[in-house]
Protein backbone atom coordinates (compact mmCIF):
# COMPACT_ATOMS: atom_id res chain seq x y z
CA UNK A 1 0.00 0.00 0.00
CA UNK A 2 1.35 3.22 -0.75
CA UNK A 3 -0.37 6.57 0.97
CA UNK A 4 0.43 9.71 -0.77
CA UNK A 5 -0.83 12.23 2.30
CA UNK A 6 -1.04 15.50 0.28
CA UNK A 7 -3.14 14.12 -2.60
CA UNK A 8 -5.28 11.79 -0.41
CA UNK A 9 -4.59 9.10 -2.54
CA UNK A 10 -4.01 4.86 -1.38
CA UNK A 11 -3.03 2.74 -3.73
CA UNK A 12 -3.77 -0.74 -3.83
CA UNK A 13 -1.48 -3.65 -5.43
CA UNK A 14 -3.03 -6.97 -5.86
CA UNK A 15 -1.50 -9.65 -8.21
CA UNK A 16 -3.84 -11.99 -10.49
CA UNK A 17 -1.51 -15.60 -9.86
CA UNK A 18 -1.79 -18.57 -11.21
CA UNK A 19 -0.43 -21.27 -14.00
CA UNK A 20 -0.73 -21.10 -17.39
CA UNK A 21 -4.28 -20.15 -19.06
CA UNK A 22 -6.01 -20.26 -16.21
CA UNK A 23 -7.98 -17.16 -17.09
CA UNK A 24 -5.96 -14.29 -15.46
CA UNK A 25 -5.83 -12.12 -18.48
CA UNK A 26 -9.73 -13.24 -18.70
CA UNK A 27 -10.63 -11.46 -15.45
CA UNK A 28 -8.99 -8.13 -16.59
CA UNK A 29 -10.60 -8.10 -19.53
CA UNK A 30 -14.13 -8.68 -17.75
CA UNK A 31 -12.89 -6.16 -15.36
CA UNK A 32 -12.28 -3.61 -17.78
CA UNK A 33 -15.25 -3.88 -20.11
CA UNK A 34 -17.45 -3.82 -17.05
CA UNK A 35 -15.78 -0.37 -15.53
CA UNK A 36 -17.47 3.02 -16.28
CA UNK A 37 -14.45 4.44 -18.83
CA UNK A 38 -13.53 7.47 -16.72
CA UNK A 39 -12.78 5.80 -13.86
CA UNK A 40 -10.09 3.64 -15.64
CA UNK A 41 -6.64 3.16 -17.58
CA UNK A 42 -5.35 1.82 -20.34
CA UNK A 43 -5.79 -2.31 -20.16
CA UNK A 44 -1.78 -2.88 -20.90
CA UNK A 45 -1.22 -6.30 -22.17
CA UNK A 46 2.47 -7.29 -22.74
CA UNK A 47 1.96 -10.07 -25.14
CA UNK A 48 3.98 -12.60 -27.00
CA UNK A 49 3.12 -12.78 -30.77
CA UNK A 50 0.78 -16.35 -29.55
CA UNK A 51 -0.95 -13.53 -27.56
CA UNK A 52 0.27 -15.22 -24.11
CA UNK A 53 1.24 -13.09 -21.02
CA UNK A 54 5.19 -11.93 -21.25
CA UNK A 55 5.53 -9.47 -18.61
CA UNK A 56 2.31 -8.51 -16.80
CA UNK A 57 -0.96 -7.08 -17.88
CA UNK A 58 -1.70 -4.11 -16.12
CA UNK A 59 -4.90 -2.20 -15.35
CA UNK A 60 -5.49 0.71 -13.17
CA UNK A 61 -8.88 1.80 -11.42
CA UNK A 62 -10.16 4.43 -9.61
CA UNK A 63 -12.35 4.51 -7.18
CA UNK A 64 -14.51 7.77 -6.07
CA UNK A 65 -13.47 9.61 -2.78
CA UNK A 66 -14.13 7.43 0.10
CA UNK A 67 -13.91 8.44 3.61
CA UNK A 68 -12.00 11.68 2.56
CA UNK A 69 -9.50 9.52 0.44
CA UNK A 70 -9.08 8.23 -3.55
CA UNK A 71 -8.26 4.90 -3.37
CA UNK A 72 -6.46 3.18 -6.80
CA UNK A 73 -6.54 -0.32 -7.78
CA UNK A 74 -3.24 -1.72 -9.19
CA UNK A 75 -4.17 -4.95 -10.82
CA UNK A 76 -1.69 -7.08 -12.30
CA UNK A 77 -1.46 -10.39 -13.81
CA UNK A 78 1.58 -12.72 -13.87
CA UNK A 79 2.68 -14.67 -16.83
CA UNK A 80 1.91 -18.70 -16.10
CA UNK A 81 4.15 -19.94 -18.43
CA UNK A 82 7.45 -21.91 -15.92
CA UNK A 83 9.91 -19.89 -17.85
CA UNK A 84 9.01 -17.00 -17.22
CA UNK A 85 8.95 -17.65 -13.40
CA UNK A 86 11.25 -14.69 -12.47
CA UNK A 87 8.87 -11.44 -13.82
CA UNK A 88 6.39 -13.39 -11.46
CA UNK A 89 8.43 -12.83 -8.92
CA UNK A 90 9.28 -9.00 -9.97
CA UNK A 91 5.44 -8.53 -10.55
CA UNK A 92 4.95 -9.41 -6.64
CA UNK A 93 7.16 -6.77 -5.32
CA UNK A 94 5.01 -4.89 -2.89
CA UNK A 95 2.01 -6.66 -3.58
CA UNK A 96 -1.20 -5.93 -1.17
CA UNK A 97 -3.14 -9.24 -2.27
CA UNK A 98 -2.79 -12.10 -4.21
CA UNK A 99 -6.25 -13.92 -6.36
CA UNK A 100 -4.94 -17.04 -6.77
CA UNK A 101 -6.58 -18.02 -10.47
CA UNK A 102 -7.26 -21.91 -10.25
CA UNK A 103 -8.14 -23.88 -13.32
CA UNK A 104 -10.42 -26.56 -12.33
CA UNK A 105 -9.98 -29.19 -14.40
CA UNK A 106 -8.73 -32.54 -12.87
CA UNK A 107 -5.66 -32.87 -15.69
CA UNK A 108 -5.20 -29.11 -14.32
CA UNK A 109 -4.45 -29.67 -10.99
CA UNK A 110 -0.81 -30.44 -10.32
CA UNK A 111 -0.16 -26.87 -12.55
CA UNK A 112 -2.23 -25.82 -9.89
CA UNK A 113 -0.16 -26.57 -7.08
CA UNK A 114 3.47 -26.45 -8.87
CA UNK A 115 2.42 -22.75 -9.23
CA UNK A 116 1.27 -22.33 -5.74
CA UNK A 117 4.45 -23.47 -4.65
CA UNK A 118 6.07 -21.20 -6.75
CA UNK A 119 3.69 -18.32 -4.89
CA UNK A 120 4.56 -19.32 -1.77
CA UNK A 121 8.39 -19.26 -2.46
CA UNK A 122 8.52 -16.19 -4.31
CA UNK A 123 6.60 -14.07 -1.42
CA UNK A 124 8.71 -15.93 1.20
CA UNK A 125 11.92 -14.64 -1.21
CA UNK A 126 10.60 -10.93 -1.02
CA UNK A 127 10.12 -11.20 2.95
CA UNK A 128 6.35 -11.41 3.39
CA UNK A 129 4.52 -14.26 4.98
CA UNK A 130 2.74 -16.18 2.20
CA UNK A 131 0.33 -17.25 4.89
CA UNK A 132 -0.51 -13.96 6.12
CA UNK A 133 -0.70 -12.07 2.70
CA UNK A 134 -4.44 -11.64 1.79
CA UNK A 135 -5.22 -13.78 -0.25
CA UNK A 136 -8.73 -15.25 -2.51
CA UNK A 137 -8.68 -18.43 -4.43
CA UNK A 138 -10.79 -18.22 -7.27
CA UNK A 139 -12.02 -21.83 -8.80
CA UNK A 140 -12.13 -20.99 -12.49
CA UNK A 141 -13.88 -22.79 -15.75
CA UNK A 142 -16.43 -24.28 -13.75
CA UNK A 143 -18.32 -24.54 -16.90
CA UNK A 144 -15.76 -27.08 -18.10
CA UNK A 145 -16.75 -31.16 -17.98
CA UNK A 146 -14.51 -33.32 -15.53
CA UNK A 147 -13.60 -30.60 -12.81
CA UNK A 148 -12.32 -30.85 -9.79
CA UNK A 149 -14.34 -30.24 -6.51
CA UNK A 150 -14.23 -26.61 -5.12
CA UNK A 151 -12.53 -28.07 -1.68
CA UNK A 152 -10.59 -30.95 -3.80
CA UNK A 153 -8.71 -27.90 -5.14
CA UNK A 154 -8.82 -25.94 -1.84
CA UNK A 155 -7.04 -28.95 0.03
CA UNK A 156 -4.44 -29.92 -2.58
CA UNK A 157 -3.00 -26.07 -2.79
CA UNK A 158 -3.38 -26.33 1.29
CA UNK A 159 -5.31 -23.37 1.68
CA UNK A 160 -6.50 -22.92 4.90
CA UNK A 161 -10.15 -22.42 6.13
CA UNK A 162 -11.35 -18.84 6.33
CA UNK A 163 -9.65 -17.69 3.26
CA UNK A 164 -12.22 -16.68 0.16
CA UNK A 165 -12.63 -19.53 -2.23
CA UNK A 166 -14.92 -18.53 -5.13
CA UNK A 167 -16.15 -20.37 -8.42
CA UNK A 168 -15.94 -18.56 -11.79
CA UNK A 169 -16.28 -18.93 -15.11
CA UNK A 170 -14.08 -15.71 -16.48
CA UNK A 171 -14.90 -16.25 -20.17
CA UNK A 172 -18.31 -15.03 -19.85
CA UNK A 173 -18.00 -13.04 -16.44
CA UNK A 174 -18.91 -14.84 -13.68
CA UNK A 175 -17.61 -14.69 -10.39
CA UNK A 176 -15.13 -12.12 -11.83
CA UNK A 177 -16.42 -8.98 -9.80
CA UNK A 178 -17.32 -10.98 -6.82
CA UNK A 179 -13.88 -11.86 -6.49
CA UNK A 180 -12.00 -8.17 -7.27
CA UNK A 181 -14.59 -7.38 -4.09
CA UNK A 182 -13.42 -9.89 -2.04
CA UNK A 183 -9.81 -9.60 -2.19
CA UNK A 184 -10.54 -5.49 -1.95
CA UNK A 185 -11.79 -6.10 1.33
CA UNK A 186 -9.17 -8.53 2.26
CA UNK A 187 -6.55 -5.96 1.46
CA UNK A 188 -8.01 -3.01 3.41
CA UNK A 189 -9.02 -5.63 6.78
CA UNK A 190 -5.33 -6.80 6.24
CA UNK A 191 -3.88 -3.20 6.22
CA UNK A 192 -5.64 -1.96 9.39
CA UNK A 193 -4.30 -5.51 10.96
CA UNK A 194 -1.46 -3.83 10.32
CA UNK A 195 -1.87 -0.48 12.07
CA UNK B 1 11.46 -3.16 -0.12
CA UNK B 2 8.61 -2.18 2.46
CA UNK B 3 5.07 -3.08 1.18
CA UNK B 4 3.60 -0.17 2.99
CA UNK B 5 4.68 3.30 2.29
CA UNK B 6 3.46 6.84 3.29
CA UNK B 7 4.41 9.66 1.61
CA UNK B 8 4.25 13.26 3.73
CA UNK B 9 3.53 16.57 2.73
CA UNK B 10 6.34 17.96 3.85
CA UNK B 11 8.83 15.38 2.08
CA UNK B 12 6.64 15.45 -0.96
CA UNK B 13 7.26 19.09 -1.08
CA UNK B 14 11.26 18.61 -1.41
CA UNK B 15 10.89 15.88 -3.65
CA UNK B 16 8.82 17.97 -5.90
CA UNK B 17 11.13 20.79 -5.60
CA UNK B 18 14.05 18.26 -7.09
CA UNK B 19 11.34 17.14 -9.91
CA UNK B 20 10.59 20.70 -11.02
CA UNK B 21 13.97 21.67 -11.33
CA UNK B 22 15.12 18.81 -13.34
CA UNK B 23 11.41 19.09 -15.51
CA UNK B 24 12.46 22.57 -15.99
CA UNK B 25 16.76 22.52 -16.73
CA UNK B 26 16.37 18.96 -18.66
CA UNK B 27 13.60 20.61 -20.61
CA UNK B 28 11.60 17.84 -20.15
CA UNK B 29 8.09 16.91 -21.34
CA UNK B 30 7.68 14.98 -17.99
CA UNK B 31 9.02 13.46 -15.40
CA UNK B 32 8.24 10.42 -12.56
CA UNK B 33 9.54 9.19 -9.63
CA UNK B 34 8.69 5.61 -8.86
CA UNK B 35 9.20 2.57 -7.12
CA UNK B 36 11.00 -0.45 -7.95
CA UNK B 37 7.04 -2.12 -7.62
CA UNK B 38 5.83 0.55 -10.00
CA UNK B 39 4.00 2.94 -7.76
CA UNK B 40 4.06 6.45 -8.62
CA UNK B 41 5.56 8.31 -6.08
CA UNK B 42 5.30 11.73 -7.45
CA UNK B 43 5.40 13.05 -10.55
CA UNK B 44 5.53 16.37 -12.66
CA UNK B 45 4.53 17.39 -16.28
CA UNK B 46 1.96 16.79 -19.44
CA UNK B 47 0.66 13.23 -18.06
CA UNK B 48 -2.25 12.73 -16.30
CA UNK B 49 -2.60 11.02 -13.52
CA UNK B 50 -4.37 7.69 -15.13
CA UNK B 51 -1.33 7.59 -17.71
CA UNK B 52 1.49 8.61 -15.48
CA UNK B 53 0.44 6.18 -13.35
CA UNK B 54 0.25 3.40 -16.30
CA UNK B 55 3.57 4.54 -17.15
CA UNK B 56 5.21 3.79 -14.21
CA UNK B 57 4.11 0.35 -14.13
CA UNK B 58 5.62 -0.18 -17.41
CA UNK B 59 8.53 1.56 -15.99
CA UNK B 60 9.30 -0.43 -13.77
CA UNK B 61 8.79 -3.70 -15.98
CA UNK B 62 11.32 -2.37 -18.29
CA UNK B 63 13.78 -2.33 -15.58
CA UNK B 64 13.14 -5.54 -14.05
CA UNK B 65 13.54 -6.73 -17.45
CA UNK B 66 17.18 -5.52 -17.86
CA UNK B 67 17.87 -6.12 -14.25
CA UNK B 68 17.60 -10.00 -14.92
CA UNK B 69 19.33 -9.10 -18.23
CA UNK B 70 22.55 -7.72 -16.11
CA UNK B 71 22.55 -10.91 -13.87
CA UNK B 72 22.59 -12.66 -16.90
CA UNK B 73 25.74 -10.85 -17.58
CA UNK B 74 27.39 -11.41 -14.23
CA UNK B 75 26.49 -7.70 -13.42
CA UNK B 76 26.27 -7.77 -9.60
CA UNK B 77 24.10 -4.63 -9.96
CA UNK B 78 21.43 -3.62 -12.05
CA UNK B 79 21.76 -1.30 -15.10
CA UNK B 80 21.69 2.01 -13.69
CA UNK B 81 20.35 3.54 -16.79
CA UNK B 82 17.82 3.17 -19.37
CA UNK B 83 17.52 5.03 -22.52
CA UNK B 84 14.48 4.99 -25.44
CA UNK B 85 14.72 6.28 -28.51
CA UNK B 86 11.74 7.51 -30.31
CA UNK B 87 10.94 9.43 -32.98
CA UNK B 88 9.46 12.68 -31.60
CA UNK B 89 10.16 11.58 -27.77
CA UNK B 90 13.04 9.85 -25.77
CA UNK B 91 12.91 8.57 -22.47
CA UNK B 92 15.67 7.96 -20.17
CA UNK B 93 15.54 6.30 -16.93
CA UNK B 94 18.06 6.03 -13.95
CA UNK B 95 17.85 4.55 -11.09
CA UNK B 96 17.66 6.31 -7.59
CA UNK B 97 19.17 3.88 -4.73
CA UNK B 98 17.88 0.55 -4.89
CA UNK B 99 14.38 1.13 -4.38
CA UNK B 100 13.45 3.57 -6.73
CA UNK B 101 13.55 4.90 -10.41
CA UNK B 102 13.33 8.44 -12.09
CA UNK B 103 12.03 8.38 -15.33
CA UNK B 104 12.45 11.55 -17.63
CA UNK B 105 10.39 12.09 -21.37
CA UNK B 106 11.81 14.80 -23.31
CA UNK B 107 11.39 15.93 -26.63
CA UNK B 108 14.10 14.07 -29.74
CA UNK B 109 15.40 17.67 -30.06
CA UNK B 110 16.82 18.15 -26.65
CA UNK B 111 20.40 17.24 -26.14
CA UNK B 112 20.38 13.65 -24.42
CA UNK B 113 24.04 15.22 -22.78
CA UNK B 114 21.70 18.13 -21.46
CA UNK B 115 19.19 15.44 -19.68
CA UNK B 116 22.08 13.10 -18.41
CA UNK B 117 23.58 15.99 -16.43
CA UNK B 118 20.24 16.83 -14.85
CA UNK B 119 19.67 14.00 -14.42
CA UNK B 120 22.88 12.77 -12.38
CA UNK B 121 22.39 15.79 -10.40
CA UNK B 122 18.80 14.77 -9.77
CA UNK B 123 19.84 11.58 -8.74
CA UNK B 124 22.46 12.72 -5.99
CA UNK B 125 19.59 14.77 -4.37
CA UNK B 126 16.62 12.85 -4.09
CA UNK B 127 18.77 9.49 -2.77
CA UNK B 128 18.67 10.87 0.60
CA UNK B 129 15.03 11.99 0.10
CA UNK B 130 14.16 8.52 -1.10
CA UNK B 131 16.17 6.85 1.89
CA UNK B 132 14.32 9.25 4.19
CA UNK B 133 10.98 8.19 2.45
CA UNK B 134 10.93 3.82 2.75
CA UNK B 135 12.86 3.99 6.47
CA UNK B 136 9.73 6.27 7.44
CA UNK B 137 7.57 3.99 9.60
CA UNK B 138 4.54 3.60 7.93
CA UNK B 139 1.80 5.50 10.39
CA UNK B 140 -1.60 5.28 8.13
CA UNK B 141 -3.92 5.14 11.04
CA UNK B 142 -5.21 8.60 10.53
CA UNK B 143 -6.00 7.67 6.88
CA UNK B 144 -7.21 3.76 7.34
CA UNK B 145 -10.83 4.42 9.55
CA UNK B 146 -13.69 1.74 9.55
CA UNK B 147 -15.55 3.98 8.18
CA UNK B 148 -12.76 3.94 5.02
CA UNK B 149 -12.83 -0.20 5.21
CA UNK B 150 -16.68 -0.56 5.11
CA UNK B 151 -17.44 2.31 2.40
CA UNK B 152 -14.68 0.93 0.17
CA UNK B 153 -16.86 -2.00 -1.35
CA UNK B 154 -19.94 0.13 -1.57
CA UNK B 155 -18.12 2.59 -3.96
CA UNK B 156 -16.74 -0.86 -5.79
CA UNK B 157 -19.69 -1.44 -6.98
CA UNK B 158 -20.29 2.11 -8.46
CA UNK B 159 -17.24 1.88 -10.46
CA UNK B 160 -19.22 -1.23 -12.70
CA UNK B 161 -21.65 -0.72 -15.12
CA UNK B 162 -24.49 -3.58 -15.92
CA UNK B 163 -23.27 -6.02 -18.04
CA UNK B 164 -25.30 -5.87 -21.79
CA UNK B 165 -27.18 -8.42 -22.27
Amino acid sequence: MFINRELREVHLKIVYYGPALSGKTTNLKVIYARTVPDRRGELVMLKTRKDRTMYFDFLLLELGTVAGLKPRLHLYTVPGQVYYSGSRKLVLQGTDGVVFVADSQVSRQEANVGTMENLRGNLSELGQDPETVPLVLQCNKRDLPDIAAIEEIRASLAIVDGRPCLPAVAANGEGVLETLSEIIDLVVAGAQGRL
Amino acid sequence: MATDLVLPSDLKAKIDIVLDELYRKAQASCVLLLDVGGRLICRTGALDALDATTFAALTAGDMAATTQMAHMLGEKKPFRLLFHEGERQNVYISCVGPSFLLAIVFMAAVKIGLVRLYTGQAVRELIPLAQQFETLQADYEDELSTEFASAVGPELQGLFRPPVA
